[in-house]
C-alpha cells in the first residue's frame, strides 16, 4: 500500500536527516518517547469516558430503531446509523462501511454514500476532545459546535456526490 | 460535552429499559474497560512510536526547514504564533496532508499545547482554527476507502478520488469560515 511505503519512507529520513547532522538519534528517540507515553497515558481518562458512551449508544437499540424509519428512503438503514456514530468514532463508522459493502455492494447506492460518508467527515467529536483533552483545554463547546457542523455539510457533500455517480 | 456526555448516557439508559433491552447492555458495559484498554494500545502504540521520531526530526532542525517552506501559509492563517508552535503546526498539516494519520498526532498535541502559552481554559481562535481544520482536510488521499473497496472488487473505485479531494478542499474552506465566526464576537 501507497501510504506504508510514505511511513517507511519518513522513518528512514528522518532518522537518517538526523544522522547528517550528528545528533544523538537514540537519545533524542527516547526522549520523544517518553513524552509520547505521558501523553498517552493522560488520554486514557478521556478515552474511557467515549468508548463508554460510543458502547451505550450501539447497545441501547436506538440506532437500529431510528434507521428502520428511514427504510423507505432508497438507501439501506445502517447507511443512517453510520452517519449517527460517524462524529464519535472512527471504528464503528468503518465496520459498519464493511457490512453495507457486504450487504448492499460496493458500487450500490448506499455503498457508494457509506464509503463517501466514512472518507469525507471525521471523528469530529473524537478529535477535538480527545486534544484538548491533551493539551489541557476545558471549554471548547464552541468548537466542538463547529465540528458538528463540518460533519453535516460533510453528510450533505456525500449524498450529493453518491447521487451524481450512480 | 460535560452535558452532552451525560444527557446521551442517561437517554440510552432510559431507551434501553423501556425497550427490555438491559440484559445485553449490562454484557457489553462489562466489555468496556477491556475495549478500551485494547483500543488504546491499538492508538497509542504508534502514537508513542512516532512521538520518537518526531523528536529526532526537531532536535535535527528537519521541522524548522519544513516550516520555513510553508511560512507563507502558516503566517496568514497562524499570525501570532510562536516560533516552535509554528514548526509543529506545519508538520501536523503537512502529515494531514499526505494522510499519514498517526504519524501527525504527536505533533498536533505538540501544537497544540505550545499554542496554550497562558493557563487559560478556552481555544485560542487560533487553536479553534487548527483544530477546525484538523478535523476538515483529514483526507486528500483516503487510503483505507479505497482500498478496502478493492478487496470488494469494487468496479467505481478512483472515480471516486477526485469528489474526495473537492469535499476536502471545500471542508476546509468552510472550516476556516466558521472559525472566523469567534474571533469577531471577541472583538466587538
Amino acid at each position: 500500500m501507497l501510504v506504508n511505503h510514505l511511513l517507511i519512507a519518513y522513518i528512514v529520513f528522518v532518522v537518517f536527516y538526523g544522522f547528517l547532522k550528528k545528533i544523538n538519534c537514540f537519545e533524542a528517540f527516547a526522549a520523544g518517547v517518553k513524552e509520547g507515553t505521558i501523553t498517552v497515558v493522560n488520554m486514557y481518562s478521556y478515552f474511557l469516558g467515549f468508548v463508554l458512551l460510543v458502547n451505550m449508544i450501539e447497545s441501547c437499540g436506538i440506532l437500529a430503531d431510528l434507521g428502520s424509519l428511514f427504510q423507505r428512503m432508497g438507501f439501506s438503514p445502517l447507511v443512517f446509523v453510520q452517519a449517527l456514530l460517524r462524529p464519535f468514532s472512527a471504528a464503528s463508522s468503518y465496520a459498519l462501511m464493511l457490512e453495507i459493502y457486504g450487504s448492499a455492494g460496493v458500487d450500490s447506492f448506499s455503498g457508494i454514500l457509506s464509503a463517501f460518508i466514512h472518507g469525507i467527515s471525521d471523528a469530529s467529536v473524537f478529535i477535538i476532545v480527545f486534544y484538548c483533552g491533551a493539551a489541557g483545554i476545558k471549554k471548547y463547546s464552541r468548537t466542538l459546535l463547529g465540528g458538528i457542523f463540518l460533519n453535516i455539510i460533510g453528510f450533505f457533500l456525500a449524498y450529493i456526490f453518491a447521487l451524481l455517480l450512480s | 460535552m460535560n452535558r452532552i456526555w451525560v444527557f446521551l448516557i442517561l437517554f440510552c439508559l432510559l431507551y434501553g429499559l423501556l425497550r427490555g433491552r438491559s440484559e445485553e447492555m449490562i454484557r457489553n458495559l462489562l466489555e468496556v474497560p477491556n475495549k478500551t484498554v485494547s483500543a488504546l494500545l491499538k492508538i497509542g502504540g504508534p502514537v508513542i512510536f512516532y512521538a520518537g521520531l518526531l523528536e529526532i526530526a526537531s532536535a535535527s532542525g528537519l521541522i524548522k526547514r519544513l516550516a520555513e517552506r510553508f511560512s507563507f501559509i502558516i503566517n496568514k492563517l497562524f499570525p501570532t504564533l510562536s516560533a516552535p508552535a509554528r514548526e509543529h503546526v506545519a508538520l501536523a498539516l503537512v502529515a494531514n496532508l499526505l494522510g499519514l494519520g498517526a504519524a501527525g498526532t504527536p505533533s498536533v498535541i505538540k501544537a497544540l499545547k505550545l499554542m496554550r502559552r497562558e493557563k487559560k481554559e478556552e481555544p485560542s481562535p487560533e487553536m479553534a482554527r487548527f483544530l477546525l481544520l484538523n478535523v476538515a482536510c483529514f483526507t486528500v488521499f483516503p487510503v483505507t476507502v479505497l482500498s478496502v473497496r478493492k478487496i470488494f472488487f469494487a468496479k467505481i473505485n478512483m472515480e471516486l478520488l477526485p469528489f474526495f479531494i473537492l469535499a476536502s478542499f471545500f471542508l476546509s474552506i468552510v472550516a476556516l469560515l466558521i472559525s472566523k465566526i469567534p474571533e469577531r464576537k471577541n472583538v466587538s
